[in-house]
């Protein structure tokens, strides 16, 4: 290491190698400045996005315009960047779960630029996202920058999304608890404080950039208990927006990979169908974060039927704008929704008691908001506490915690993953600390291999083999073909019992002839978890791993105990 | 401190694969450099402790050397040493005449291994037969030797030792182990040796140490692993 250079490796100062808590909270400000200054940037621009195309929303072919900016989002995306499609989020949790948070610099702003496209020309969709996955790769460059490890890059990459989370909404905790809840999977001190730093930094970047404002504020509401048992219903009715929110962007999905052409051209259409949605309900294109505004302050004229056509309507376009190749986030789009459903439950509890005292329809707007967070993310905390800073209002928290926690539950009686998390359960891709999947997926072949057994050669005669069993420490005996080495088979000591005290057949039987051809065997690659369930299911204790027909030597369950106590030991403490 | 990373593996009983990951993942106070491990000796013994994982210091690596190759008689019986002339017509006096002939041990630790030896015998006699006789205790003394080592006694007169083919003893090994691991070895190089006809009639000619030596580095070499 050339002295000059020393400040690139941080983690080898005297200072943090035994503790490495400080260097992560001071890399941690670095990180949460960064992608509070992306989310800083992509609000600024969808802003002014926005007021340039106001203009032209009156033209009859104001509908092209979203279609427009589908469009150029997925060429620059796909074609440009060579970046997968999705919303983020998902690539974020993928990471920290396989690549311990690993990725690529281009990630840090190709989000940015591609919902920037999609929401400012008017398609369904939220900019959330986005930042988390930009606020998440600066942290993760950052780290790399430092040579930092994949613990400390985890914890990096939960600042990013952190700071950026605490930035768009000026919510410092709702960062927090985001990356902990929905990122990283795992609360412990150790990723908290460097986390909550970087929440702070986002947050203080924003509020000097923007000024200190609350998203939604509204008026002060007085909720009462028959609200607040209201709220169950609420609840049920959130949980059911978001089923249907989930499933049709899922179906929207498989319909436009049914079409034949290329994915600029989808996106192209699908923009073009939100444009024409929103040419009859404009409140469903944008993130709509005007509307949620007029909501909250219920200055939303129009009738129960109305507003109920509005729920489908941005649950539509959503699954228009994102499903058929857009880019953006379903944070603000589910927010729309919740204060919409909200707001229809206000208007049916009205319409069925209406001599009841209800509290201001903002307020429902507000609890709706928090259930379909709740219910896509199926992570009752965020909900919780996003709405809490969003919004100001503290008064309803009561009201809030129980919205969160049915809808939460109810989605997940019938989604057992939440919308983010779906596919990669799927794929076996979502790895949380300190699950069996995490310390299998770890472990590998390689580590596991007992290689102290004794190789025989199938022409020997049994008498030799009995001397070489005296020497031997294990029950297994792989049989390779003389000179090329080949594996041909193995011996089980407990197979052969009988003949070991049989001295008449000692020169008479071959190891060739007693020998188990039909053995399982594993190659080095194989997945720990696919092993295991194979030894399951053929009720094995050990199996020969074989690589190209050379046997490199046993796996068996004993050693993978040990090995995975370990693991776990390692894994559940932490320095 | 650096340390090839192949030799930390060993130190702490783990694949070499497994340290670099987790060197990698973060979750070992190791920093890699090249094929080293850089290091503070503190930090990752406390580390260790608190994991619950082994971390052997350089001081225990040769006793686990001399652990994994096994034990020689040649090796025991000169550390034991030959006693000639051993008088006496009952188990006691014989034993005791053996044990004062172990080399370095304290007063209180021979009188624990005579009062060891004789359970032994009460629980069935350790003449093996055809005039040998193996006297040990069935489990280590306390703070014995950390090397094994094998006395042997030859008797003026053949001894009634209630041996299980009931032939008076000539000779006696006594055997003093560290562990029942080693005593084991030692034990069935002994059995490997008693077999062999030839080698009786040589010892009834109550041989000189030297030449007892001889004969004995003979059967280990027989014994080697190939």
């Amino acid at each position: 290491m050339k002295r000059q250079r020393i400040w690139r490796f941080p983690a080898a100062w005297s200072l943090f190698r035994r503790d490495d808590r400080l260097l992560l909270i001071l890399i941690g400000v670095i990180v949460g400045v960064c992608s509070g200054l992306a989310a800083v940037v992509l609000n600024r621009s969808l802003v002014a996005m926005l007021e340039w195309f106001h203009g032209y929303r009156l033209y009859w072919w104001s509908f092209l315009l979203p279609g427009a900016g589908a469009a150029l989002s997925s060429l620059f995306l796909n074609n440009l960047l060579r970046e997968g499609a999705g919303h983020g989020v998902p690539e974020v949790i993928y990471s920290v779960s396989r690549y311990g948070g690993l990725m690529r610099m281009r990630s840090s702003f190709s989000r940015l630029i591609s919902s920037c496209l999609t929401i400012g020309t008017g398609g369904s969709a939220g900019p959330e996202a986005p930042v988390v996955m930009s606020g998440a790769a600066i942290g993760s460059n950052i780290a790399k920058f430092f040579s930092l490890n994949d613990r400390q890059r985890v914890t990096l990459v939960g600042c990013g999304a952190a700071g950026a989370i605490s930035s768009i909404f000026n919510a410092p905790i709702a960062g927090l608890v985001f990356s902990i809840e929905v990122i990283l999977g795992e609360w412990t001190a150790l990723n908290i404080i460097p986390i909550a730093i970087a929440s702070v930094a986002g947050t203080e970047v924003s509020r000097l950039l923007q000024g200190n404002r609350i998203p939604f504020a509204h008026r002060e509401f007085h909720i009462q208990l028959p609200d607040t048992l209201a709220t169950v219903g609420l609840a049920v009715l959130c949980a059911a927006a978001s089923l249907l929110l989930t499933w049709s962007l899922r179906r929207m999905g498989r319909i436009s990979r049914k079409v034949p052409a290329p994915q600029w051209v989808r996106a192209a259409i699908g923009g073009c169908a939100v444009g024409l949605i929103g040419g009859y309900i404009p409140v469903v294109l944008g993130e709509g974060y005007h509307s949620i505004q007029a909501m909250i302050d219920g200055a939303f004229q129009q009738g129960l039927l109305l507003v109920a056509a509005a729920v489908f309507a941005k649950t539509l376009a959503t699954a228009f704008t994102l499903g058929w190749g857009g880019s953006g986030g379903i944070f603000a789009p589910c927010l729309v929704i919740g204060s919409f459903v909200g707001l229809t439950y206000h208007r049916l509890l009205e319409a069925v008691w209406p001599a009841m005292n209800w509290v201001n329809e903002g307020c429902f707007a507000l609890l709706g908001m928090a259930g379909l967070i709740s219910g896509m993310l199926q992570a009752p905390l965020t909900g919780i506490f996003l709405i809490v800073e969003i919004t100001g209002g503290y008064e309803v928290v009561l009201s809030l915690i129980i919205v969160s926690a049915v809808s939460t539950t109810l989605c997940h009686y019938v989604e057992s993953a939440s919308f983010y998390m779906k596919d990669l359960v799927d794929s076996g891709h979502l790895l949380r600390p300190r699950t069996d999947a995490r310390v299998l997926s770890d472990l590998s072949v390689r580590e596991l291999l007992e290689t102290d057994c004794i190789c025989v050669h199938p022409n020997m005669l049994l008498r030799d083999f009995i001397d070489v069993l005296q020497q031997a420490r294990r029950n297994y005996f792989p049989v390779e073909e003389e000179g090329s080495n080949k594996f041909l088979g193995i011996i089980h000591l407990d197979d052969i019992r009988p003949y070991l005290f049989n001295p008449g057949m000692y020169d008479v039987v071959l190891v060739g002839q007693i020998m188990d051809t039909e053995v399982e065997t594993v190659d080095p690659q194989e997945d720990l978890q696919e092993i295991l369930s194979r030894m399951d299911a053929m009720r094995l204790f050990s199996m020969p791993v074989v690589s190209h027909g050379v046997f490199l030597g046993m796996i068996s369950k004993a050693t993978l105990l040990d090995r995975y106590r370990k693991e776990l030991m390692v894994q559940t403490q932490h320095l | 401190m650096k340390q090839p990373l192949p030799e930390i593996a060993c130190r702490m009983d783990l694949h070499v694969d497994t340290l670099e990951r987790w060197i990698r993942q973060g979750r070992i106070p190791i920093r890699k450099s090249g094929g080293f491990g850089d290091y503070d000796e503190s930090v990752l013994a406390q580390w260790a402790r608190k994991h619950n994982l082994p971390l052997k210091t350089d001081a225990d690596a040769p006793a686990d050397a001399c652990l994994a190759k096994e034990e020689t008689l040649h090796q025991a019986m000169s550390r034991g040493g030959v006693l000639h002339g051993i008088t006496g017509t009952d188990t006691e006096s014989v034993l005791s005449q053996l044990v004062a002939a172990v080399p370095d041990l304290t007063s209180p630790q021979r009188e624990e291994l005579l009062q060891r030896l004789m359970e032994r015998e009460a629980l069935t006699s350790t003449g093996i037969g055809k005039g040998v006789a193996i006297p040990h205790p069935r489990s280590p003394i306390s703070d014995s030797p950390p090397s094994p080592r094998i006395v042997t006694g030859f008797t003026v007169e053949p001894v009634h030792y209630r041996a299980i083919d009931d032939k008076p003893v000539f000779v006696l090994f006594l055997l003093l182990c560290p562990t029942t691991q080693i005593h084991l070895q030692l034990l069935s190089r002994l059995a490997f040796c008693l077999r062999d006809s030839a080698f009786l009639t040589f010892l009834q000619t109550q041989p000189a140490r030297r030449e007892l030596l001889d004969r004995i580095a003979g059967f280990d070499r027989q014994l080697e692993p190939a």
